[in-house]
This record gives structure tokens, C-alpha cells and sequence, in this order.
């Protein structure tokens, strides 16, 4: 009944290691806008046209009144999180949440003149739902770099080590946080108003910004279309690669 | 990448291949009534198999966890699965999300046939009667089912099922079912004759976020004969579907 051998002929791995070359697009500097602005850290310039092109979303980039912002990378290479998964998770879950806002904002005035951050703060339903997931995934691909990861340095160092001792708990505690999360939502590092760090997690949409306590620091997306492509079931083996690749400078440059 | 993650499918299939399925708890991981690849084109071989393997596997070993090992849950020992659903809520969300995936998961695989085997099949004169009398048609219920099954946001199930002899399109979030008393905001009890697993895990490796498409494909593969005999002799009777 199992037919193992036909599976395993599906999925015949060549054991011959492959390596794709590494695209370095450069440090990226901050850019102005507030945190929480759909603006990302890297110009447009350093992912080309034609990976826009390919992904289907050039209309979306120049979308109002809200559009999709460009990738802060080229997703060729971002270690164990491959470009077919970006391509559908960026070109198509995250386009999609742009194009339905758009498509509210059309049928709402009120909607199109707010910021995306306020009509996170302000709606409900459908309009959140959209508006919350269009701002954490604009957050999530900042998190994110090429040849990024390692341990971290800078003031978010130091306020890792006063929150939960050191980098390497930390690391245990976020994993076993985003691991255990039932079902779709994201893993939040947050910043208190006291200053110190904490983990939340919140369940399909939702986002600390909504409630406007905690400043988010760095997220990581659960949702199995984050890594059921390259992952399948197994969502450790994800968290991991995130680690692999989180831009610590983006995440100084979030602390308050 | 693409070795990587063809590593790890050979990976996690020789680990569920060794493991087998979960044989040694209250609840058993039911084998599929058909091979891995019966549902194609409609639901892909690969994913049959990670689905069963993996996720329905995870479900039922979690709730075996919960019956040997919580010494709150002995209104739950030796109650057949379908029994404690309802009131699954008391023990907990880790009882409640893996009592439902065990469920909902042996629910599923029993609704579904093959492509050929389901063209075969409609519903029976009494389901047919009843579907004409909550929707006006069978291809209204499908609008209204399709429908739900888009409109679950994030992860959940969509459901046809039944309530003192009428039936209702409902949608359950995460591992939810009908069956089960207080959740998303329902106090009373529906008992499902179809369902449709919306989790991403269900549909992903073949249509990525093209969820409207596996619905379609989803009409295909019912087993019509089994959801009338669910019908008949249990949910219009105010039985739960034993899996």
C-alpha cells in the first residue's frame, strides 16, 4: 500500500551538493520613514526589474493607495528560505493582501485616505485582516537578509542578554514559541514601554501595532505558506534557517 | 534548495515509514481506506502522504499524550473520539487542538474517493431532500460550502452538517469541529457529514495559495455514498460520525 519506492523516486535527491552564489545587495541604511512605514531599508534598485516582472507584482509596487514595497533583497538566495517559496509568498500572499486593500479602499474613501498603520489601529474584520498582514509581512521580509544571522550585536544584544540572559536562550525561548504556535500568526520580539524585550505571539493577523503597547523589534510568519514549500511539517527546521538570516541591523534600528 | 528540501522529504518519509502509524494509545491513526495517490489530480500524492504521515499522525500521538498523562482528563478515558469533542474545551486548548485534528483528520480521509469512483456518486434521496430544503439546490449548497471554505481566514475547516435534522454550512477555525461545545462563539452542537480541511498543510505543495482551485478540485473527489450513509444513520439521528 505504501508504494515507498514511487516516493522516493518522486523526490529523488542527488546527493551532489549544490550551491547557489551568494548575492550581497550591500548594507542596507535606513531610510526615512517612521517605523511601521511601508517603506523598506534597501533602494528598489538593488533587486532588479525583471524579478518584479517574473513574479507578477509590477503593477502592485506602483499600487495606491496602497502598494506593495520592493523587496530589501534579491530572492535568489536568502539561505534555507528559497526564491520559488518567495515568489509565492511575496508575488502572491503579499500582492494579493495589497490588491484586496486596494480593492476596499476603492469601495471606501475613508479607508484610502488613512495610513496603513492607522487602519491596522482603526478596522476590523476583512479591512484588518488585509491592512495587518500587508504591514507584517512588509515587517517580516526586513527581518530577513542575505548571509545575515550569527549572533547579534549592538544594543539588541545587550537587551537580549538583560531579558533572557543570553543569545542562546533567547533563541531556545523564540523557537519554542514560534514551534508552538497552533495554527497560522506570527512570533513577535516587542519592545515594552519599560524598554525591555519580550516575546508575544499573536494568532492569524494580528500584530502588536494594533493595540500599540509593544513596539515590534522583529517577527517571524508561522503561516505553513511561510514554509510548507521548502519545509513541509517541519517548522523547526524553518525557524532555524530565519535565524540563519535575520538582519540584525534592521533590528537595532527598531529599538526604541 | 531544492536538494535540501528533497533531503528532507526523503527525511521525514523514512522517519513516518519507520515510525509507522500511531498504533499504541486510546486513539489510533486510522490507515487511509485507499492508496496515497487514489485522490490525484485532485489532492497530489506527496501531500496525502505528509498530511497523513505527519500532521494526522502528530494529532492523534498528542491526544494519546493527553489521556495517558493528564490526570485531569479522566472524563476522557476509554470515550471513543467522537464522544469527546464536546466538551474537548474543558481540558485545555492542547486537548482541544489535538482531540480536533484526530477527528477532523479521520473525519476527512473517509469523505473522499476518486475521481472516478465520486462521479459515480450523488447524494441520496433523503440527503438530497435536505440539501433542497436548507439551500434551494445541490449547486447552491456547493456556492454556499465554496464560499465558507475561501472565507476561513488563516486556518480552519469548512463543514456541511447537521442540527436537528436541517442542515447549515458552518467554518471552524484551527482544529475546531461542529461538534465541539463553546467554540467560535456557538454554544450548540453541529454534526458534520462533510468537511473540507483548509489548513494550508491541505492543499499547499500543489496549489500554493490557489485555495479557490483545490475547492473545485475538492467537488471532485466527495464520497457521496459515504456522506449520505452519515446522513441517515448518524447526524440526522443526532449521532456524531464515529471515525
Amino acid at each position: 500500500m505504501l508504494k515507498f519506492g514511487v516516493l522516493l523516486a518522486l523526490v529523488a535527491p542527488c546527493f551532489c551538493k549544490h550551491l547557489e552564489p551568494a548575492f550581497v545587495s550591500g548594507v542596507p541604511s535606513v531610510r526615512g520613514g517612521r517605523p511601521g512605514s511601508s517603506r523598506l531599508l534597501a533602494t528598489a534598485t538593488s533587486v532588479k526589474p525583471s524579478v518584479y516582472e517574473e513574479f507578477g507584482v509590477t503593477d502592485v509596487l506602483n499600487a495606491k493607495p496602497f502598494s506593495l514595497p520592493p523587496l530589501p533583497w534579491d530572492p535568489m538566495s536568502l539561505g534555507g528560505i528559497s526564491k520559488e517559496t518567495i515568489a509565492y509568498h511575496y508575488g502572491k500572499h503579499h500582492a494579493t493582501y495589497v490588491r484586496k486593500l486596494n480593492g476596499i479602499a476603492k469601495e471606501k474613501p475613508e479607508i484610502a485616505a488613512m495610513s496603513l498603520e492607522d487602519v491596522v489601529k482603526k478596522s476590523d474584520g476583512a479591512v484588518f485582516n488585509n491592512a495587518a498582514q500587508i504591514w507584517n509581512h512588509n515587517f517580516y521580509w526586513n527581518c530577513l537578509k542575505p548571509n545575515g544571522g550569527g549572533t547579534p550585536t549592538g544594543p539588541i544584544a545587550q537587551k537580549i542578554n538583560e531579558a533572557f540572559g543570553s543569545f542562546e536562550a533567547f533563541k531556545e525561548q523564540f523557537s519554542a514559541r514560534a514551534a508552538g504556535h497552533f495554527g497560522s500568526g506570527w512570533v513577535w520580539l516587542v519592545q515594552g514601554a519599560d524598554g525591555k524585550l519580550n516575546i508575544v505571539d499573536g494568532h492569524d493577523a494580528a500584530n502588536p501595532v494594533r493595540d500599540g503597547g509593544d513596539k515590534p523589534v522583529m517577527v517571524i510568519d508561522v503561516w505553513e505558506h511561510a514554509y510548507y514549500i521548502d519545509f513541509r511539517n517541519a517548522r523547526p527546521n524553518y525557524i532555524n534557517a530565519f535565524f540563519d538570516s535575520i538582519n540584525w541591523d534592521f533590528v537595532n534600528s527598531q529599538l526604541a | 534548495m531544492k536538494m535540501a528540501r528533497a533531503l528532507v522529504g526523503v527525511l521525514v518519509m523514512a522517519v513516518a515509514a519507520v515510525a509507522g502509524p500511531e498504533t499504541n494509545g486510546q486513539y489510533e491513526q486510522k490507515h487511509l481506506p485507499y492508496d496515497f495517490d487514489f485522490l490525484e489530480p485532485a489532492i497530489d500524492t506527496k501531500t496525502m502522504f505528509v498530511h497523513w504521515s505527519t500532521h494526522y499522525a502528530g494529532y492523534v500521538r498528542n491526544i494519546n499524550l493527553v489521556v495517558a498523562e493528564d490526570e485531569n482528563a479522566s472524563a476522557i478515558v476509554d470515550k471513543p473520539l467522537e464522544i469527546i469533542q464536546r466538551d474537548i474545551t474543558t481540558l485545555g486548548p492542547f486537548a482541544r487542538n489535538n482531540a480536533g485534528g484526530a477527528y477532523n483528520h479521520g473525519f476527512f480521509w473517509t469523505i473522499l474517493t476518486s475521481v472516478s469512483s465520486s462521479s459515480q456518486m450523488k447524494p441520496s434521496p433523503a440527503l438530497q431532500a435536505a440539501i433542497d430544503k436548507a439551500f434551494g439546490s445541490f449547486d447552491a449548497m456547493k456556492e454556499s460550502f465554496s464560499t465558507a471554505a475561501k472565507s476561513v481566514f488563516g486556518s480552519g475547516w469548512a463543514w456541511l452538517a447537521v442540527k436537528d435534522g436541517e442542515l447549515f454550512v458552518v467554518s471552524t477555525a484551527n482544529q475546531n469541529n461542529p461538534l465541539m461545545k463553546g467554540v467560535n462563539g456557538r454554544q450548540e452542537v453541529l454534526i458534520p457529514i462533510l468537511g473540507l480541511d483548509v489548513w494550508e498543510h491541505a492543499y499547499y505543495l500543489k496549489y500554493q495559495n490557489r485555495r479557490a482551485e483545490y475547492i473545485d478540485a475538492f467537488w471532485g473527489i466527495v464520497n457521496w455514498d459515504k456522506v449520505s450513509q452519515y446522513f441517515e444513520e448518524f447526524a440526522s439521528k443526532g449521532k456524531p460520525v464515529p471515525v
